[in-house]
């Protein structure tokens, strides 16, 4: 278990970055959040901060819900805990 | 069939960020009662003393208008533009989005945001680097976030010209709408280079003012003992339409002439030549004779070289007319690529209000300037105004501008 959920990490990232407000749906479009290709790369810069997750921009590649982007972040730990 | 097209154009809005004050009634207080230079030491987290000072901009808080995460991806540039630009256009009514345009003078650009970079990839590497970077710094910036923001669809241009860059964004504007191409321009200048690397190149220059021991008297344009300007930051914007929109006029750009010393990159032609031939461009632009004007904003930046240099020209084109001549810098210092927006603006204030106010800290009049230099608030008659700029590059540009019902 990780001290800290990834999701909320990552949701945390979302509001500093897009100024997102209230729960958001594993389910919800990127798209529709407002989140682009540049705030995708700056959300991942805080969550590595924070959690020392080091990804690529190719690991996101596909990824179109806020869901998947959780689960690439929590893989990414995953892989470093290894 | 050809159309015939007004020369003129209307202003029917305007906005600044200043260190004079950045809502109309501080802007107009400050330039109307300001008698000394608004300027301070300007500290920064990563110099371990002051080296600087300059004018920093009052009374913007980005946070009253912006959320935090808009904020977060805008240099202040951008937020100084965007205050100045929403301010121009606030109560205007609408007009067709394809119709309206967007120019925006800059004299260097994003100068903090950049620093920011550059200080996280020298010292975290390139990860640590934001993706916003290019959009943020790239130097029609400024102009795309407007467009974006006002929802205005049709050209938006950057013009670039150093110091003469918010008075040559006005003049290109002046055109858009003389040509037909847009029948409403928010155009304007901004510049926000209170960073410190960006300020050292400037130090370097040796075109700043080392009055360190009192920065209040630190900007004397036309005063024997000026030595150099000092560094301001600011945007100004006005909203120029054709005439016959719907909105009421507060003013008019009659004309505007723009020519390049070709000469040297940072020194003015011996005797103001380039800065006179443009004075005359522009009032033959404007239609008007020498004798047809009230008042000179010049450029009077305070350095030793462009005083005399504009003291002469603007002899030379007007000389033997009653002629006050006004300079805002005294007061505020440099606003780089904001400055001839926003010294046109302060023109037609003084067209409108009648008067123009003292140069600040003109203590002793420079001897070799022989013109009619504002000492004391002075009543002109309702006239039009000419407003000089010139700028690093050889730029030169003078916009003519007349007080509100002068058309």
């Amino acid at each position: 278990m990780h001290s800290e959920s990834t999701q909320a990490v990552v949701y945390d990232a979302l509001l500093e970055v897009c100024g997102l407000s209230g729960p958001i749906d594993d389910a919800a479009r990127l798209e529709d959040l407002g989140i682009d290709s540049l705030a995708v790369i700056e959300v991942g810069m805080i969550v590595e901060e924070r959690l020392g997750v080091v990804l690529d921009a190719n690991d996101f590649e596909g990824v179109a819900t806020f869901g998947e982007v959780v689960a690439v972040f929590h893989r990414g730990r995953e892989n470093d805990c290894r | 069939m050809t159309v015939a097209r007004p020369r003129h154009a209307a202003i029917v809005g305007y906005g600044v960020a200043s260190p004079l004050g950045s809502s109309r009634a501080e802007f107009e207080l400050g330039l109307a009662t300001e008698g000394r230079t608004r300027a301070c030491p300007v500290e920064f987290p990563i110099l371990e003393h002051s080296q600087f000072f300059g004018c920093p901009v009052v009374g913007v808080d980005p946070f009253e208008r912006l959320a935090a995460h808009e904020v977060r991806r805008m240099d202040r540039s951008h937020l100084l533009g965007l205050w100045a630009a929403e301010d121009a256009l606030a109560g205007l009514s609408s007009v067709e989005r394809d119709r309206c345009s967007v120019v925006v003078g800059i004299g260097y650009g994003a100068a903090a945001f950049a620093e920011e970079q550059f200080l996280a990839l020298h010292s975290r590497g390139i990860r640590a680097v934001s993706p916003a970077t290019i959009p943020t710094v790239m130097p029609n910036s400024v102009a795309a976030q407007l467009s974006m923001k006002f929802g205005f669809r049709g050209p938006a241009i950057t013009v670039a010209a150093a110091c003469a860059a918010g008075a040559m964004a006005l003049g290109e504007a002046l055109w858009l709408i003389r040509s037909g191409r847009a029948d409403r321009v928010l155009a304007g200048g901004v510049d926000a280079l209170h960073a410190p690397t960006v300020w050292s190149f400037f130090q370097r220059t040796e075109a700043l003012s080392k009055k360190h021991d009192d920065p209040t008297r630190s900007s004397r344009p036309f005063d024997r003992d000026r030595d150099g300007f000092v560094l301001g930051e600011g945007a100004g914007f006005v909203v120029l339409d054709r005439i016959g929109t719907s909105d009421a006029s507060i003013g008019y750009l009659m004309g505007y002439g723009s020519n390049s010393d070709a000469h040297h990159i940072v020194r003015p032609l011996a005797g103001g030549k380039g800065a006179r031939d443009c004075m005359v461009l522009a009032l033959h632009d404007a239609g008007l004779s020498p004798g047809e004007v009230g008042h000179v904003n010049a450029h009077g930046t305070s350095t030793p070289l462009n005083d005399v240099a504009e003291a002469a020209a603007i002899a030379a084109v007007f000389g033997g007319h009653e002629l006050p001549v006004t300079a805002t810098k005294g007061a505020m210092g440099h606003l780089i690529g904001a400055a001839g927006a926003v010294e046109a603006i302060a023109s037609m204030i003084c067209c409108n209000s009648g008067s123009v106010p003292p140069i600040a800290n003109l203590d002793n009049v420079d001897p070799e300037v022989h013109i009619d230099v504002a000492r004391e608030t002075r009543a002109i008659r309702r006239l039009p105004a000419i407003s000089n700029s010139f700028a690093f590059g050889g730029h030169n540009a003078t916009l003519v501008l007349a007080p509100a019902g002068w058309l």
